[in-house]
């Protein structure tokens, strides 16, 4: 019992706050609901924009844009490669497809999808569903693949064939040849084994033994005669007072030696010719020998001859046998390399065509390109709770009479609260990017001024909307509650959960409202793509106009939430009292009390009250008790009905009395 | 509107809906006094003191407020010159209104700012209203960890900080104990005494019977009347109260045997017996004359003369809701006989239970 009173204590206590009560309540149904409302008919909805560049248009780039159209695909063709990325960075396209020139090698067709990988949640499938659609347009391309592997088969087959029949004449060439040589060898077998044996070292020493005493014997004679020649003209000198006798005796001497010195020669001539003599009969002898080795020879020559002849005709056959064996070299390299052209694996022919996923972003890290959704992410959710949380704390303080009472308008204290939270949201986000740009790959201000203005926008968006919730809540937990719950709708309506694409058109069409996504795409675009202020001055523009409605609600809220806050402190929020009808001379406060004067009410009086056109009865229920279902059923021109119907309305709750 | 006047109602009537908050008030309020207003739970006071500077507009009326200006003296609506208004009045309202989280001389700084007060002008009103509020040395405490009386006296601090020349306290002592409701009434005394008008409503009746120069009594959003403490008093109730104790106590003899007809009414409450009347001077004679002849002995004696308390109590048991200016407003100085009073009591006891019932079904 003390627990279940425990219990409903706190059911009390939730469901008489109205913003908890509404929270607890219809925050789930309210998410239940725009899911179910998000994923209505998705699967025949999905739409996906792919932007294609073909180089030159080739039977395949053709088939398969016609092909992808057939699939309600939206193809977009570009004409070059430059602005189909582009469409994709800006968000037109969801790929772009760029089918390059067949290559040389193995005839497969490269295709590259240029994606945007930030997408995460639905670009891979995109990119299955397009590797399908291609795939299915590959079989041309397959069968041609095939063909050309045949065609270069055969053509090897009659090349091998043609080598062989050349191999063949070749083999008899050189048993020809064989021949030959061999007739050659038993030619040189007969050869004469003569070997001339001519001397002529003997004649030569003697020749020169010959000169050589002669050289001797007359230097010799001719220094002694030379010797008593000096005596005598040293003689002749030192006898100056000679007689004439020893002068003509010394000159009788002199010319004697000299006389002798000349014979010498003569004599030394006369020997030599001697000496000749005997050489050339050793020539003679020598010359003899010469003409039986000449004998010799020409038989030699002669089987020689034979074998020049036998060997010339092998030379001549080796030589066209070297010929032709290069020919076959050079057909059989022919055909390697005409089969080495067919470089086609199995896989090359069962998937002729190959496909590449290239990023559009600079950079390839998960972090980086997701980092504009965590940074928007971070930006809302702070935004909200900071500034729903700013303003109740001020709203629901002590001092917030007194601030009403100071001659401040509403537009400064708006002001305060906004600069305070924006202020503390921008310090925030700024020591985010600070500590991010160690840990992110991608350059964050790779386009500064547009990515600190969009991030400025979400700044000032999610503060005056956290400022909004702030002034409707009336506790801090409620407002903290409302904030989680709008973040996470606007969150769950957003790419990042589930793509736009997979929604229904109508959903998709709301999301495009989702400020929490328009500021995340800007935000990538800028980050990642650098797209500048000029290419997003329309969402930019529309962004500014929400602000401007945002900030007139807020304003219009402030004033009714100080009216309120009066007459709250007046102790005048209190039920409607409704005022009294007159019936005749009756006066009818409520329910009871109209039972009662209907009773008493005779039907003429009732007639000349009541009409089919003016039933004020009907009316005061609507305006002064404010219960429609009641007027509806008091529309009536019967007493009788309608004190039977006001009875069961009583009875229904509970008022019923006794008469 | 005169020159000694601060606050000039005409006609002011505030409906919210059907319902009528205020009918036609009509009254004004007198530089330099202490205007208390009094009134049941629901009577219309704080709406009253909202709409005097502006809060809340009016539905019908106006209300006139002399504002002094470096050009003199001007007369303007409150609501067409709100910001005029706004730097001539403090407010104090039922609840301290202040930052919990800042000390008293941070809060006084901030709300001295919101002024627009230069920074000297700020220190300097702060030191005196410091030293007025007898609040200097905790200067420096966070609001949060003052007691009770500190945080009701920082309010009226912060009501003071741009040295307005109207202080409006509504109920100023609420739930706060005797000792304490003493201090601020004597803080009151002291803020009227440096030349400011102060408006309050309370419900301590009594204590605004010493405070207040003049008492306006509200019922139902009607102004019943507007006068002096001691006009009202002998306008409302002449009737004093005579208590005697006596042993052995056997007053029921003593009743019998007391024949009087200016005898309003005896009961006996305790160990005491007590008497109304409107002559207590020939009365005390007739009971101690009965007390005698009854044996008994006296043992305590008191005359109870009216107060505001009974004058309140007077107005919403006779019913008087009209104040008329012109007239006199002293009541008849006959009351109706006992049996009267006494019918009167109950039909107005079943009036209040209806009404009460009617409320919770509704």
């Amino acid at each position: 019992m003390k627990l279940l009173t425990a219990i409903s204590k706190n059911l009390k206590l939730l469901f008489r706050n109205k913003e908890s009560a509404y929270t607890i309540v219809f925050g789930p149904i309210l998410i239940i609901l725009l899911v179910s409302f998000a994923l209505l008919g998705s699967g025949d909805d999905f739409t996906v924009r792919v932007g294609t560049y073909s180089p030159q248009h080739t039977d395949f780039s053709d088939r398969t844009i016609n092909a992808l159209g057939e699939r309600d695909y939206v193809v977009s063709v570009y004409p070059d490669q430059d602005s189909c990325v582009q469409s994709v960075k800006t968000g037109t396209t969801h790929a772009c497809l760029v089918f390059s020139e067949r290559e040389a090698g193995n005839g497969t067709i490269p295709v590259t999808f240029y994606v945007d990988l930030s997408r995460t949640n639905i670009i891979y499938q995109i990119s299955d569903d397009l590797e399908g659609a291609l795939d299915l347009q590959a079989d041309l391309i397959r069968e041609q693949l095939a063909g050309d592997a045949l065609t270069r088969m055969k053509t090897a087959s009659a090349l091998l064939d043609r080598d062989i029949n050349t191999t063949s004449r070749l083999a008899k060439s050189l048993g020809d040849s064989h021949l030959q040589l061999s007739t050659a060898r038993e030619a040189l077998g007969s050869l004469s084994n003569v070997t001339p044996n001519i001397t002529l070292t003997g004649l030569r020493g003697y020749q020169l033994g010959l000169a050589q005493d002669t050289r001797t014997v007359v230097e010799q004679s001719d220094a002694a005669i030379e010797e008593a020649l000096d005596i005598i003209r040293q003689l002749e000198g030192a006898c100056v007072e000679c007689e004439e006798q020893t002068l003509e005796h010394a000159k009788s001497t002199k010319r004697t030696l000299e006389d002798t010195q000349t014979s010498i020669v003569q004599i030394s001539q006369d020997v030599t010719k001697q000496k000749l003599f005997e050489a050339d009969l050793l020539l003679q002898y020598a010359i003899e020998d010469m003409e039986r080795l000449n004998s010799s020879l020409h038989n030699d020559s002669i089987a020689r001859e034979a074998i020049s002849s036998g060997v010339s005709a092998a030379s001549k056959d080796s030589e066209r046998n070297a010929r032709e064996i290069k020919q076959v070299v050079v057909s059989l390299r022919y055909t390697k390399d005409f089969l080495d052209g067919q470089t086609l694996g199995a896989e090359d022919i069962s998937k002729p065509v190959t496909t590449s996923l290239v990023s559009v972003t600079a950079s390839d890290d998960r972090l980086s390109f997701t980092y504009p959704y965590l940074l928007v992410l971070v930006i809302m959710f702070i935004g909200m709770l900071l500034a729903s949380t700013l303003v109740v704390v001020d709203k629901t303080s002590r001092a917030a009479f007194r601030n009403f009472t100071t001659p401040t308008t509403d537009g400064y204290h708006i002001a305060v609260s906004f600069i305070t939270a924006s202020f503390l949201l921008a310090l925030e986000v700024g020591l985010i990017l600070l500590l991010s740009a160690m840990f992110v790959a991608q350059p964050l201000l790779l386009n500064p001024y547009s990515t600190i203005v969009i991030i400025t926008l979400a700044i000032v968006f999610f503060t005056f909307l956290g400022m909004i919730i702030g002034y409707l809540s009336s506790t801090q937990e409620a407002a903290m509650i409302a904030s989680i719950t709008i973040g996470s709708i606007l969150l769950f309506v957003s790419n990042v959960i589930i793509p736009v694409e997979g929604m229904a058109r109508i959903a998709q069409a709301v999301t495009a409202f989702n400020p929490y996504l328009v500021l995340s795409e800007l935000l990538k675009r800028s980050m990642l793509y650098g797209v500048d202020m000029a290419q997003v001055s329309r969402e930019i523009l529309a962004l500014g106009i929400t602000l401007l409605l945002l900030l007139v609600i807020t304003v219009l809220i402030q004033r009714r939430i100080k009216s309120r806050y009066f007459r709250q402190e007046g102790g005048l929020l209190t039920p409607h009292v409704p005022a009294p009808l007159q019936l005749g001379t009756v006066q009818v406060h409520n329910e009871v009390g109209l039972l009662d004067a209907l009773d008493r009410m005779t039907r003429a009086e009732f007639d000349s009250i009541i009409t089919s056109d003016d039933n004020i009865i009907s009316a005061w229920a609507a305006k002064e008790l404010r219960n429609r279902r009641l007027s509806r059923h008091l529309r009536t021109t019967s007493k009788e009905r309608m004190i039977l119907r006001l009875d069961r309305h009583l009875r229904k709750h509970g008022k019923h009395i006794k008469h | 509107m005169g020159g000694d006047n601060i606050f000039l109602v005409r006609g002011v009537t505030k409906r919210y809906g059907q319902r009528e908050v205020l009918a036609g008030l009509s009254f004004e309020v007198i530089k330099g006094e202490i205007l208390g207003i009094i009134g049941a739970s629901g009577a219309g006071k704080t709406s009253l003191l909202h709409m005097l500077v502006g809060f809340v507009p009016s539905s019908s009326g106006q209300i006139l407020f002399h504002a002094h200006t470096p050009r003199g003296i001007i007369e303007c609506d409150v609501l067409e010159h709100h910001d005029l208004v706004n730097r001539s009045y403090g407010f104090a309202s039922q609840q301290p209104s202040f930052y919990e989280k800042l000390t008293i001389m941070e809060n006084l700084e901030y709300f001295g700012a919101m002024y627009d007060l230069p920074k000297e002008t700020i220190q300097k009103n702060a030191d005196v209203l410091l030293r007025l509020m007898e609040l200097k040395a905790s200067a420096h405490v966070l609001a949060q960890h003052l007691s009770g009386g500190m945080k009701r006296r920082l309010d009226i601090a912060c009501s003071l900080i741009h040295n307005p020349s109207v202080l409006i306290l509504d109920e100023p002592t609420a739930d706060l104990d005797p000792v304490l409701r003493t201090q601020i009434w004597e803080i009151i005394k002291r803020i009227n005494q440096r030349g400011t008008t102060v408006i309050l409503s309370s419900h301590h009746l009594g204590e605004l019977d010493t405070l207040c120069s003049r008492i306006a009594i509200l019922k139902d959003g009607k102004l019943v009347d507007i006068d002096t403490p001691a006009t009202l008093k002998s306008k409302y109730s002449r009737t004093q109260e005579i208590m005697v104790e006596s042993f052995p106590g056997n007053y029921d003899s003593v009743i019998k045997s007391l024949k009087a007809d200016d005898i309003t009414k005896i009961t006996r409450e305790g160990t005491y017996l007590t008497v109304k009347t409107e002559t207590p001077e020939r009365v005390i004679t007739k009971l101690l004359a009965a007390l005698h002849r009854n044996n008994e002995s006296l043992l305590d004696l008191k005359l109870i003369k009216p107060n505001l308390d009974t004058v309140f109590l007077t107005i919403h048991k006779t019913g008087h809701t009209e104040h008329h200016e012109t007239e006199s407003s002293v009541p008849s100085s006959h009351p109706p006989p006992l049996k009267e009073r006494v019918k009167e009591q109950e039909d107005g006891k079943e009036r209040k239970d209806a009404k009460e019932h009617k409320g919770e079904r509704r």
